[in-house]
């Protein structure tokens, strides 16, 4: 056990760990071209293998995994000097980075909340999956929503639930489609899914009760079986509070179209408790662990609407105290060196 | 040695001020304010970028009367007299089959008059019209050149109808309509002097235009004349490019003179500066150029007065584009450079120490330049693609400067004048696309992150592609089989400078992740920007780790020096090229083939050198 922990320190290991890190990083970045920014992410670096012609090769978290490690024996196998106080402060800090990146990646949420003025939204809608979420109304007080996720959405499958008084057969899902009339039947003619998961537009055709239903992600008629709502929508996290838009601001450069800055005026109402805020570009908003970013916006007629970033991420703060950290290890070090290796010339 | 370089540095800055012609007009002139895109900025820059678009260049020859124009004096002409303006050849089509698809003659310098080409265009109009509603991707290039070319025209000819509204061209015949207008009898007047009486003279046109010609009175003839004279003269209307009328009380917005009256945000004072304005065209047209001088110096000093601008900035504005920093101080690091090469052939002293002084001389014009930029534009001067260029090249140049300064064997004068001139002739490419000083996006629109983050991350680069230059000097060295004390020292060198290379470049890649948590509401989203940055920190710290623990060697070490010079190309030029992610700007055509070929003649040197190196020392052991 101890050959192998030693043998994880070792240089050569940190060495190759980081050149195939380096030509990871090479390929994930042109491949995002074809595939999209989101998918390379996905494919190179948020997962531990990825194929190569049927070939499994590390991946993103395999490898950062391993210079983890391979960084953490070094720095407890190695003496502690006043001269290396420097590399040691560096990599103290560079682990730091490496674990706060592990607690963003198992631990944070991000998404979008889309909100008109004068009105307010207590949910943030997932960037990328789908939902197929069926509302009992009848209670006054609250809905209830049973929510079956995409990766149920399959052709064939049979989604049911006790709380849902029917079964509903999945005939076929499409992940970017524009729903067209037909014999005065609703169809649905798919489309190339983009590689930008903004552009795409999702149906799927359901079979209940003996009928089928095509729903559509952005029916303005609601489906309706029972006293049951159904929708296909964009994932959603509740909030445990709301977020209402008073007022957006959008100003402009004199004779320009371009845009110098936007800013949303919102109230947060948790509760009893009204909290007023301006979340602007670069200035955003931080409340109970959710951070509020301006994004972008939609113009409208009568009001506009605003989109907000929504991010929750317990790994927030480690890259500011691990760059601190890491920043003072490299001016230690650097001051230690330079003198020397500057060399006096005659 | 010393006090010889001081005097011309104070020589040098000294000059400007001794070279200030006395007050000119067009002087005067090119101070005056015009709101463009955002931005309050002196005519001069206005016509520089004009000239640029249509031209290529930012001034012209006049081969009729043997002597230069301005882009300040082109664009008087243009706006006070543009039938003449319209017959000069300016417009440059360097691709001789836009200019076969208009069906006109090549010629050797390929520029054409406006007349020329709107005839020309005027034949291909259905052509172009479909070209336009094609999609981008289905065009091609010669097809997109004739669209740009189209669009030119337009944006000159709406510029050149900017002030027809002062121009006299009405004029009444009958005695009694002018009575009722209030104007003197067969004297020409203005469309602006006209239009207080529009409303009236538009009630009444509706009552007369019923009538059949012969049931006219003289009066209501010369009535349909006049207003048949104001409709043809207001259909220069759209013309709104040219916004140098400040508004007084929304003191963000300036309006072209066509815009003015409609918006009803006149004053007394914008009115007396529009007759002004009137003034001059007058003048310019009957040719009486004292007077047009004079009337423009005193618009000029009225402006400045009533105008809610900070006028300093305007005059420095003019100052930098006349003595364009960046080309001057290109000018410098190449006779630096090449002082330098001669000092290595016949070695005096003198020479080297004379490159030194080039190489100075061409930094502190090079960093006038950006403190001129600063204070113009009151932010930091690294906010686009061409002001990192710029902002790159002085890093490096100064890092030169510091070595040579230590060491004084000549390395710092290579690095110095070689990523100089380099630096500055890739910026000057940039510098064609109009008016550099732009307004910024929403993001970007915060001096404290531009200040702190993209200023690091510039330094960063500088100093890899400092070390890149090293590497490079070290394997010629190597390869010319200097001594063994000599490479050492370099080696030092390289390796030094690589430490700071790290520590800046870790730093403001990781100030941008701050800046985009801050912004956008993640540290890390694999961008290819960031990657790029990313790609360059790992690759110092493999060549660091492997230097210190001897796993490579200074040859090994010297290698993959140049190896970071395509690194840094690459994160900075090339991730542009992807076209994707939220850092995606700065993207200009041609670039791929250029960064191409720059990676490739690196890594030839890094085979031919390294092939040349490993031969010699196999021949020594056997």
């Amino acid at each position: 056990m101890k050959k192998w922990v030693l043998f994880i320190g070792k240089t050569e290991v940190f060495f190759i760990a980081l050149l195939w890190l380096i030509i990871l990083l090479v390929a994930g970045t042109v491949a995002q071209k074809d595939i999209g920014l989101y998918a390379a992410q996905h494919k190179y670096f948020s997962s531990f293998f990825f194929s190569l012609k049927g070939l499994p090769l590390p991946a993103g978290f395999t490898i950062m995994a391993i210079i983890f490690v391979s960084l953490f024996v070094k720095l407890f196998t190695q003496k502690w000097h006043k001269n290396n106080a420097g590399t040691l402060v560096t990599h103290i800090g560079a682990l730091m980075l490496l674990f706060g990146g592990f607690l963003t990646a198992i631990s944070s949420s991000e998404g979008n909340m889309v909100i008109r003025e004068g009105e307010s939204a207590h949910y943030i809608e997932d960037y990328h999956h789908l939902e197929l979420a069926v509302l009992d109304t009848e209670n006054p007080k609250h809905d209830t929503v049973t929510v079956f996720p995409e990766r149920m959405l399959k052709s064939k499958q049979l989604l049911k639930h006790a709380s849902v008084p029917f079964e509903m057969g999945v005939v076929s899902f499409h992940k970017n489609a524009i729903i067209g009339m037909s014999d005065g039947e609703k169809i649905i003619n798919e489309l190339t899914p983009s590689t930008e998961d903004e552009e795409n537009v999702s149906a799927i055709n359901l079979y209940i009760n003996g009928q089928n239903y095509v729903i559509g992600e952005f029916d303005t008629l609601p489906t309706r079986i029972g006293n049951r709502t159904i929708q296909l929508r964009h994932k959603r996290t509740y909030l445990p509070f709301y977020v209402e838009l008073i007022d957006f601001e959008k100003q402009q450069y004199a004779g320009s179209p371009m845009a110098r800055e936007y800013s949303s005026e919102v109230i947060l109402h948790d509760g009893d408790i009204e909290w007023h805020s301006l979340i602007r570009m670069n200035e955003p908003l931080r409340y109970k662990g959710y951070t509020f970013y301006q994004s972008s916006f939609i113009e409208g007629d009568t009001a506009e609407t605003t989109v907000l970033a929504v991010v929750k991420n317990l790994g927030r703060m480690f890259p500011y105290i691990a760059s601190i950290i890491i920043c003072i290890g490299l001016l230690i070090h650097l001051f230690q060196r330079i003198p020397s290796l500057l060399g006096r010339k005659k | 040695m010393n006090r010889l370089i001081l005097i011309l540095c104070l020589l040098f800055v000294a000059l400007p001020a001794l070279a200030t012609p006395p007050q000119q007009g067009y002087t005067a002139f090119s101070t005056i304010p015009v709101l463009q895109d955002g931005r309050v900025k002196p005519i001069d820059t206005f016509a520089r970028a004009l000239l640029l678009t249509v031209n290529g260049k930012s001034s012209i020859y006049d081969e009729v009367n043997n002597q230069k124009l301005t882009a300040t004096q082109w664009l008087a002409e243009l706006i006070f007299n543009p039938a003449n303006s319209y017959k000069r050849p300016v417009f440059n089509i360097p691709n001789p089959q836009v200019v076969q698809a208009l069906e006109l003659e090549w010629q050797q310098k390929h520029r054409y008059s406006f007349t020329e080409i709107t005839k020309a265009i005027r034949n291909q109009f259905e052509t172009i019209e479909k070209i336009r509603l094609q999609s981008e991707e289905k065009r091609s290039l010669e097809q997109q050149q004739l669209l740009d070319l189209y669009l030119k025209t337009l944006q000159y000819f709406q510029v050149s109808r900017s002030l027809s509204l002062l121009w006299p061209s009405i004029t009444a015949h009958d005695k009694h309509l002018a009575k009722w207008l209030n104007v003197e009898i067969k004297k020409p007047y203005s469309y602006f002097q006209l239009m207080k009486n529009h409303q009236d003279i538009s009630k009444r046109i509706e009552r007369i235009r019923l009538k059949k010609p012969a049931d006219m009175s003289d009066m209501e003839k010369d009535f349909v004349q006049v207003w048949f004279q104001m409709e043809l003269v207001a259909k220069d209307s759209t013309s709104e490019d040219f916004a140098i009328i400040p508004d007084l009380w929304k003191k963000e917005n300036w309006y072209a003179p066509w815009q003015l009256l409609p918006s009803g945000s006149g004053s007394p004072q914008t009115a007396e500066y529009m007759r002004m304005w009137q003034k001059m065209s007058e003048a310019y047209q009957t040719g009486d150029m004292a007077a047009w001088h004079q009337t423009a110096i005193q618009a000029q000093e009225f402006i400045y007065k009533i105008a809610p601008t900070n006028t300093n900035l305007l005059k420095l504005e003019v100052l930098y584009n006349t003595l364009q920093p960046f080309q001057a101080s290109l000018a410098l690091y190449v006779l630096a450079f090449v002082l330098l090469i001669f000092s290595i052939i016949f070695r005096p002293i003198l020479l080297s120490r004379l490159s030194f002084i080039s190489l100075s001389m061409g930094a502190l014009v090079h960093l006038s330049g950006l403190i001129m930029r600063i204070i113009i534009m009151q932010r930091p001067p690294v906010a686009t693609l061409y002001e990192s260029i710029i902002f790159v090249g002085i890093i490096a140049v100064i890092f030169a400067l510091i070595i040579e300064t230590k060491r004084k064997d000549k390395s710092g004068l290579i690095i110095g004048s070689s990523l100089g001139a380099v630096l500055q002739f890739i910026g000057m490419r940039y510098a064609l696309e109009g008016d550099t000083m732009g307004m910024l996006v929403a993001v970007l629109n915060t001096n404290f992150w531009l200040a702190t983050h993209v200023v690091t991350i510039t330094i960063g680069y500088g100093c890899c592609l400092v070390g890149g230059v090293l590497g490079h000097v070290y394997l010629i060295q190597k390869a010319l089989k200097y001594k063994t004390n000599r490479l050492n020292n370099i080696a030092k060198s390289m390796l030094s400078v690589t430490l700071v290379a790290l520590f800046f470049a870790v730093l403001g890649t990781i100030l941008g992740g701050i800046w985009a948590d801050q912004s956008w509401g993640r540290f890390w989203g694999w961008d290819p920007k960031e990657n790029g940055a990313m790609l360059i920190c790992l690759w110092l710290i493999w060549v660091v780790h492997g230097r210190i623990t001897g796993f490579i060697k200074p040859f090994g070490f010297a290698l993959s020096m140049v190896i970071t010079n395509i690194a840094v190309a690459l994160a900075w030029f090339g991730v542009n090229l992807l076209g994707v992610g939220l850092h995606s700007y700065g993207f200009t055509s041609g670039i791929a083939f250029n960064l191409a070929l720059f990676c490739g003649i690196e890594t030839l040197f890094i085979l031919v050198i390294s092939g040349y190196i490993l031969y010699h020392k196999r021949r020594r052991e056997a």
